[in-house]
């Protein structure tokens, strides 16, 4: 049988390096892809996603059995990656200014591909990732909850666990990102 | 109408209030448009998230497994300072204890026998050719010319001879 997380986050907390070693296997892809999904930098993502397991292994003494370990795992990344996302903010400002100075299309300013049909993968590809690209310029916290709701698919109890906050205000950055989206992309036909 | 549920429409569109909050916001859809058409968007808007969920450059796991485990590695040596500062056994901190009462006590000024006192000093009256000799004393590389040292004294009446 196969140990549970929370067990291994134990044995990791007594110096075990296997247990470590399972926990990365379990979870690399997921601390991957929810740091990339946040920040949009597959070498930031990389670099905090192995800061998170770093910390794991650090402080997994900490890990108090309360909330599930992905709960806990989970917050670790977003911390790091929202940390990121506040110190290099006049990066991130400067960035979209010179992109926008240089012509390129804002996601936001996008209009559907003209004559797309709806039949076409591609056309459909193009005009649904749209939604992701709009996403990106949601505040860190609403695109955190749309990837951890959304993309992660956990409750929104959990969510608010992840960032630390009240379900309330988890609620309240749900309803403003998707507010947000639909004021970028223009009423949307009910599916 | 009643106040429209603002925050709670996102929530209802994703399915995720409980039985209770879900009959509440139902009974309000039942006679606000406004708020049908919001869910219903808000709906469509979740669907394509969900769709669309974009897929990040696959790293190498191989070689990013390599580099945690380096880090891991760098954070488990402690640093030169925590190795310094870290607290010594209790052996170790007697054991200092007692070596700085010895030279508390050797190096506190002391009333001597007068014969002692005379001995030290004619002592050092014999070795003044050597204070004379400082330039040669002060060019000498100690690790490389330590026969020199050994015989200074030699080194010194040659001098004066």
């Amino acid at each position: 049988v196969e140990p549970s997380d929370e067990a291994l986050c134990e044995r990791v907390a007594a110096g075990d390096d296997a247990a470590f070693e399972r926990l990365v296997e379990r979870y690399q892809q997921r601390a991957y892809r929810l740091a990339w999904s946040i920040l949009r930098d597959a070498e930031d993502a990389r670099d905090l996603s192995q800061e998170a397991f770093v910390r794991l292994f650090q402080s997994a003494g900490s890990f108090r059995g309360r909330a599930k370990f992905s709960t806990w795992f989970y917050r670790l990344v977003v911390n790091l990656c929202l940390d990121h996302r506040r110190k290099h903010r006049w990066w991130h400002r400067l960035f979209a200014q010179e992109e926008r100075a240089t012509g390129d299309a804002s996601p936001l300013d996008d209009q559907a591909a003209p004559g797309a049909d709806p039949g076409d993968s591609l056309g459909r590809e193009r005009v649904l990732a749209r939604v992701w690209e709009a996403a990106d310029r949601l505040s860190p916290q609403q695109r955190a909850v749309l990837v951890l709701h959304v993309q992660e698919e956990l409750p929104m109890t959990e969510v608010a666990s992840v960032l630390g906050c009240a379900e309330a205000t988890a609620r309240v950055h749900l309803h403003r990102a998707l507010a947000g989206l639909r004021a970028a992309l223009g009423p949307k036909e009910p599916a | 109408v009643s106040t429209h549920p603002r925050e709670a429409l996102a929530a209802y569109a994703s399915g995720d209030l409980g039985p209770q909050e879900r009959a509440g916001i139902e009974s309000h859809l039942a006679a606000c448009a406004e708020c049908r058409t919001t869910v219903a968007e808000f709906r469509a808007l979740l669907d394509e998230l969900a769709t669309a969920t974009p897929a990040p450059p696959e790293p190498s796991w191989p070689r990013y497994r390599a580099e945690l485990r380096a880090r891991v590695d760098a954070r488990r040596r402690p640093s030169w300072r925590a190795r310094w500062l870290r607290p010594l056994p209790a052996a170790a901190m007697a054991a200092a204890a007692a070596a700085v009462a010895v030279v508390a006590y050797v190096a506190m000024p002391t009333e001597r026998p007068p014969e002692l006192a005379a001995i030290e000093y004619e002592g050092l009256a014999g070795r003044l050719p050597l204070i004379d000799n400082y330039q040669v004393v002060e060019q000498l590389d100690l690790l490389e010319d330590l026969d020199v040292i050994r015989d200074l004294d030699r080194l010194a009446s040659t001098r004066e001879g």
